[in-house]
């Protein structure tokens, strides 16, 4: 479930593509000196880059941005890289818990070895990243836990599915910008709504092909042009509804640190990342065997 | 002017619709409509009676409106309206669980929970319900549409920059943003169009003129 949060490049402009990168190395930079290990770099993904952006915003704290090399490009040139201030350590801790029980979860599906390894590297410095941040570790597992027992049932209803992730990122949005905030809780939640969404449009195939439970298709089975017509309809309302919620909330809130970028990401990274999850799907249907 | 039942004063009973009362308003009118351009005292009584319909017209118009919401519902439904209202979500669903009758105003009301909840998929499906029953009622209508349209709505915050905005960008996105030039220089502020007409004040003093008397 991560990674769909990205910036539209595209219609960047440069300066907030250098605040986007600045974020992203910083990010990568904390999670190396939060961990003490170079092996949870690899976590390193979008979403939590713009989680550290709009953590940023909410205290409004200006990042302290320095030019430095990547770790990973030692003679590479230089690039501007935000320092891991106490948002960036704590966002570092945020993600290492996500990330492991989105393992665990995994695991629980009846997942491969890879998904065991990867359970067992993570486990160490996950722990650690609990006994930091107690409150939100047992959120995401109560809801990681609900989202699987109603999965086992065969919930019809994706609100009551989607409700589950949704909470987990209402209750990261609150610890990563501290204290609660109606806006920020809808952003929170629609996000949350968004990402388990276009999720599972995007694990359609996959779920199908190894008989698993998919949000979309809670019955199992093959997919008819009917149904696949059905679900696209769905999946495009909802998904549009969703952004058109969170860019409702974020007008409302006052964005003084590092706008250019989050604006990007929330106008049109959304809508980009949507667009293109749908067509990339409408292109494979082409290429199916009827 | 003397307080009276706005109904009585369109001559109307309080339990027509809204286009009846639009008839009668309409209709009242026309009476005085050409006499207030008389001379002398029934000119000025004409003007009067207008005003007094005006706003007779507008007082039953709200009437009517808030009555249909608050007398559409039989008392069951009336209590869960009023829960939701007060945001006491789970009673209401617990309320509707309850409810025997599975009718339109059902499916409004479970969409109305639903939508306080977030649950944005199964508010829609209930609320197509609540059209399918009954497809003439306009509040169900009306608040599917706002629904569906909801998406299409344009973004209000004008601080963000320019090219990212929904509506924004178009075929030269920069162009409107201040970031060009390095800031809002041409914007038509108080203090730009202050400075602006003193400038003008100071090139006819030159010439000779005067534009501002006082300085």
């Amino acid at each position: 479930m991560f990674g769909y949060v990205n910036a539209d490049k595209p219609n960047m402009l440069m300066k907030d593509y250098a605040v986007f990168r600045a974020y992203y190395c910083g990010m990568c930079r904390a999670i190396g000196k939060r961990a003490k290990s170079q092996f949870m770099r690899l976590g390193i993904n979008y979403d939590i880059t713009f989680l550290a952006i709009l953590a940023h915003n909410c205290r409004k704290q200006e990042p302290d941005i320095k030019e430095g090399r990547c770790a990973f490009h030692i003679l590479g040139k230089k690039y501007p890289i935000a320092g891991a201030d106490d948002i960036m350590l704590k966002i570092a801790d945020i993600n290492t818990l996500l990330g492991y029980y989105k393992v665990e979860d995994d695991v629980q599906d009846g997942g491969k070895l890879k998904h065991r390894i990867a359970r067992l590297l993570t486990r160490r410095q996950f722990k650690k990243a609990a006994k930091r941040l107690p409150e939100l570790a047992e959120s995401i597992k109560t809801n990681y836990e609900r989202l699987r027992a109603l999965e086992k049932a065969g919930e019809k209803s994706i609100d009551r599915l989607a409700d589950c992730f949704a909470t987990i990122l209402v209750d990261v949005g609150r610890v990563a910008c501290g204290g609660p905030d109606g806006l920020l809780d809808d952003l929170c939640y629609n996000l949350g709504r968004w990402i388990y969404l276009i999720d599972a449009y995007d694990d359609l195939d996959k779920d199908i092909e190894e008989e698993r439970f998919n949000p979309l298709l809670p019955e199992g089975g093959p997919l008819t042009p009917e149904k696949e017509q059905k679900i696209a309809d769905t999946v495009k309302f909802n998904l549009d509804f969703a952004i058109a919620n969170i860019i409702e909330a974020y007008d409302k809130m006052e964005v003084t640190v590092s706008e250019g970028a989050l604006s990007n990401i929330i106008y049109r990274g959304l809508k980009a990342r949507t667009e293109e999850i749908l067509s990339r799907r409408c292109k494979n249907a082409d290429k199916r065997p009827v | 002017m003397p307080i009276r039942d706005p109904f009585e004063v369109l001559g109307v009973d309080s339990s027509v619709t809204q286009s009846e009362l639009y008839e009668a308003y309409k209709r009242e009118r026309g009476k005085y409509a050409d006499k207030r351009f008389l001379p002398g005292a029934e000119g000025e009584e004409a003007c009067e009676r207008l005003d007094e319909i005006e706003a007779a017209y507008r007082e039953a118009d709200e009437i009517l409106k808030t009555r249909f919401y608050v007398s559409n519902f039989d008392n069951s439904h009336k209590e869960i309206d009023d829960l939701i209202r007060q945001g006491r979500i789970d009673e209401a669903q617990q309320k509707l669980d309850e409810s025997m009758t599975r009718d339109a105003e059902w499916h409004f009301l479970q969409s109305m929970v639903f939508y306080r909840r977030k649950w944005y998929n199964d508010a829609r499906e209930h609320l197509r319900a609540a059209v399918e029953k009954e497809p003439n009622n306009v509040k169900y209508t009306d608040a599917l549409k706002n629904f569906d349209e909801k998406m299409k709505r344009e973004s209000g915050a004008a601080s963000r920059t320019q090219a990212y905005r929904p509506d924004g960008g178009g075929e030269r996105p920069y162009r409107n943003d201040n970031y060009v030039g390095g800031g809002n220089s041409n914007a038509c502020t108080p203090c730009n169009v202050c400075s602006t007409l003193l400038c003008a004040d100071c090139c006819c003093e030159c010439m000779g003129g005067d534009l501002i008397s006082c300085c």
